[in-house]
């Protein structure tokens, strides 16, 4: 056994080799580190911005312009996070480390999403209006991030997040719903349930596979039939004008 | 609005949105059942949305086929193993080149790995590279396995990961048939079949040499990962164990383990019995492989699991030798098991 261990390692293996490979390992750890560590305050402004938001459901329609002044600060800073994530992970391939932020930054895009539907980011001049989708591009700009990238291998928000953030305003969406009705809204459940189901079939044109977003697109529709039974309500208490109701323009779920 | 009945999958029209809630109705049959006769959606998403499913389904697709293409890779990268376990070399590294039936054999799977390959280029560009990582690397890693194996039985050496990326990368095709059959021209000239296989297959690998260069300069080649590389390096232990197995089964006692006398007289290696090489070899790659600190990724509790089995491995060889030492004595002198014909019963 002797001539065993004379022989060594580096007789019919590159030691070099494993080299490498550990530092390579080394630097993977080191990454995730510092990614995560980027995410903590990502996640922390991403929380503030959904505490104001979730305000809506018990302020009046008329305070919400303060109320999307007051989250204007948190998107400032989650952009400042954002561009130095986008910094950090560009150096990598994407879809080596994307799995780590894509909640995070699904959550940035709900964020957007929900306060430009609340009638945030107007330009100048514009009243206050609620019912806009933001689109990806726009969403991108506001993040400050690069979306939907198609060759360069950089940091962005993909399509599935995007999508994934829409999703998640439905949800928010027809919570809001139940809530404006208690706050004597009428017009805002009309308004959202054109909306939703203006989305829903956009949701249904695409062909998904079975994943998660698959599952949670499926879900849409028993958001769509909740805020119908709020249109319902009201309708046959005559609570709104017939004429803003949706119902008959778009096949019923 | 135009008529519902085109059921073509809407890849190729551009900026043709109108059509699109007709086609997607007539080809999605699950929502059928919520909408029997429903007339195509409008609304004001419905550009944006048929724009997402045009890129959601170029996604899907091209998904699919780097699957399947993984999939064929990985089904002749074990082929080209199951050829090579038929060697019974009696030295290691094979001091003969592999006979041209042999080559022959791994070129035809060699060749059909690295068209799919080279196939999978363009869905494997820059960002498409990480994306599809994880439907690409089972292939990878399988065909890392065999040229691993090959190089190992060739080379007496663990292959780099310099050279088993110039295997994966797609680009170097011709080059690996050409180095393929060139380690066994001299025994070609001999036999006949083997050089009319060649002719026929250069001939083939000339017409297809052109339009593949003009297409090779604008293409990046498949990366590959360290990752991958040290996975496949992990499955190929299990491939020297069943060769050393094997070896220990076929090889005469008296040539098994020599005589200590023998040994120390030449102080050599290559006194050793081929199961002998491949024993140290195994415990050699064991310790490069134990000496990594594997990390709590994805990857770490991959190769965590494999470096379990690859101990095993290197345990069935060294119990295959205790047993032999135990109760070869019993053995008639020059007896081997009949596994092969080749072998010399007395």
């Amino acid at each position: 056994m002797s001539e065993l261990s004379g022989a060594g390692i580096g007789a019919m293996i590159d030691p070099e080799i494993f080299k490498q490979v550990q530092d390579e390992i080394d630097e993977d750890v080191k990454v995730r580190e510092e990614i995560r560590g980027l995410l903590k305050s990502l996640d922390k402004q991403e929380r503030s911005i959904q505490s104001v938001l979730s305000r809506v459901h018990a302020v009046p329609t008329a305070a919400v312009t303060a109320l999307l002044a007051g989250a204007m600060p948190f998107f400032d800073q989650q952009r400042e996070v954002l561009t130095e994530l986008d910094r950090v992970a560009s150096k990598y391939p994407y879809y080596k480390y994307n799995g780590i932020w894509t909640r995070e930054i699904q959550t940035a895009s709900y964020g957007i999403v929900l306060a430009g539907w609340l009638g945030a980011f107007a330009s100048e001049g514009e009243e206050h209006k609620e019912g806009r989708l933001m689109t990806i591009s726009e969403v991108g700009e506001k993040l400050g991030v690069r979306v939907n990238v198609k060759e360069l291998d950089v940091f962005h928000l993909t399509l599935e997040e995007y999508l994934h953030s829409l999703i998640t305003m439905i949800e928010e969406l027809t919570r809001l719903a139940v809530n404006s009705v208690t706050l004597g809204d009428y017009q805002r459940p009309m308004l959202i349930s054109r909306f939703v189901k203006d989305l829903h079939a956009g949701f249904q044109l695409l062909n998904l596979k079975n994943d998660s977003l698959r599952r949670r697109s499926d879900s849409i529709k028993y958001n769509v039939k909740k805020i119908e039974d709020v249109v319902y309500d009201l309708a046959l208490r005559k609570l709104v004008n017939s004429n803003d109701s949706t119902v008959s323009e778009v096949p019923n779920a | 609005m135009s008529p519902s009945g085109t059921k073509r999958p809407f890849s190729s029209g551009e900026g043709n949105s109108r059509n699109g809630p007709n086609r997607s109705y007539s080809s999605q049959p699950r929502q059928q059942q919520q909408q029997p006769t429903a007339p195509p959606p409008t609304g004001p998403f419905i550009p944006m949305f048929t724009a997402f499913r045009n890129e959601l389904d170029e996604h899907h697709d091209r998904r699919e086929r780097i699957i399947k293409a993984s999939r064929d890779i990985t089904a002749a990268s074990k082929k080209i193993i199951f050829t090579l376990h038929r060697l019974r070399p009696s030295s290691l590294p094979l001091s003969d080149t592999l006979s041209p039936h042999m080559t022959n054999e791994i070129c035809d799977y060699e060749s059909k790995i690295q068209h799919l390959l080279f196939s999978l280029l363009p869905d494997l560009q820059q960002l498409n590279g990480s994306r599809y990582w994880k439907q690409i690397s089972p292939g990878l890693q399988e065909y890392i396995e065999a040229v691993g194996f090959r190089h190992y039985l060739l080379t007496g050496n663990v292959i780099t990961w310099e050279e088993a990326a110039w295997y994966t990368s797609g680009l170097n095709g011709d080059e690996i048939l050409k180095k393929l059959k060139g380690g066994s021209s001299e025994v070609d000239k001999d036999v006949e079949m083997g050089d009319a296989g060649d002719t026929v297959e250069d001939t083939s690998a000339d017409t297809s040499e052109k339009e593949k260069e003009g297409e090779k300069k604008k293409l990046e080649g498949i990366k590959l990962s360290k990752e991958d590389y040290v996975l496949g390096l992990f499955d190929m232990t299990g491939e020297m164990m069943r060769f050393g197995v094997t070896s220990i089964a076929t090889t005469p006692l008296s040539q098994l383990i020599p005589t200590s006398s023998t040994t120390t007289k030449s102080g050599k290696g290559s006194v050793k019995s081929t199961p002998q090489k491949c024993l140290d070899d195994l415990r050699n790659v064991r310790l490069a492989f134990e000496g990594l600190d594997l990390g709590r990724s994805a990857f770490g509790k991959d190769a965590e699991k494999k470096l379990e089995v690859m101990q095993q491995c290197v345990q069935k060889v060294e119990y295959a030798f205790y047993g032999i030492v135990v109760r070869g004595s019993e053995r008639p002198d020059g007896w081997v098991a009949e596994i092969e014909s080749s072998g010399n019963p007395e």
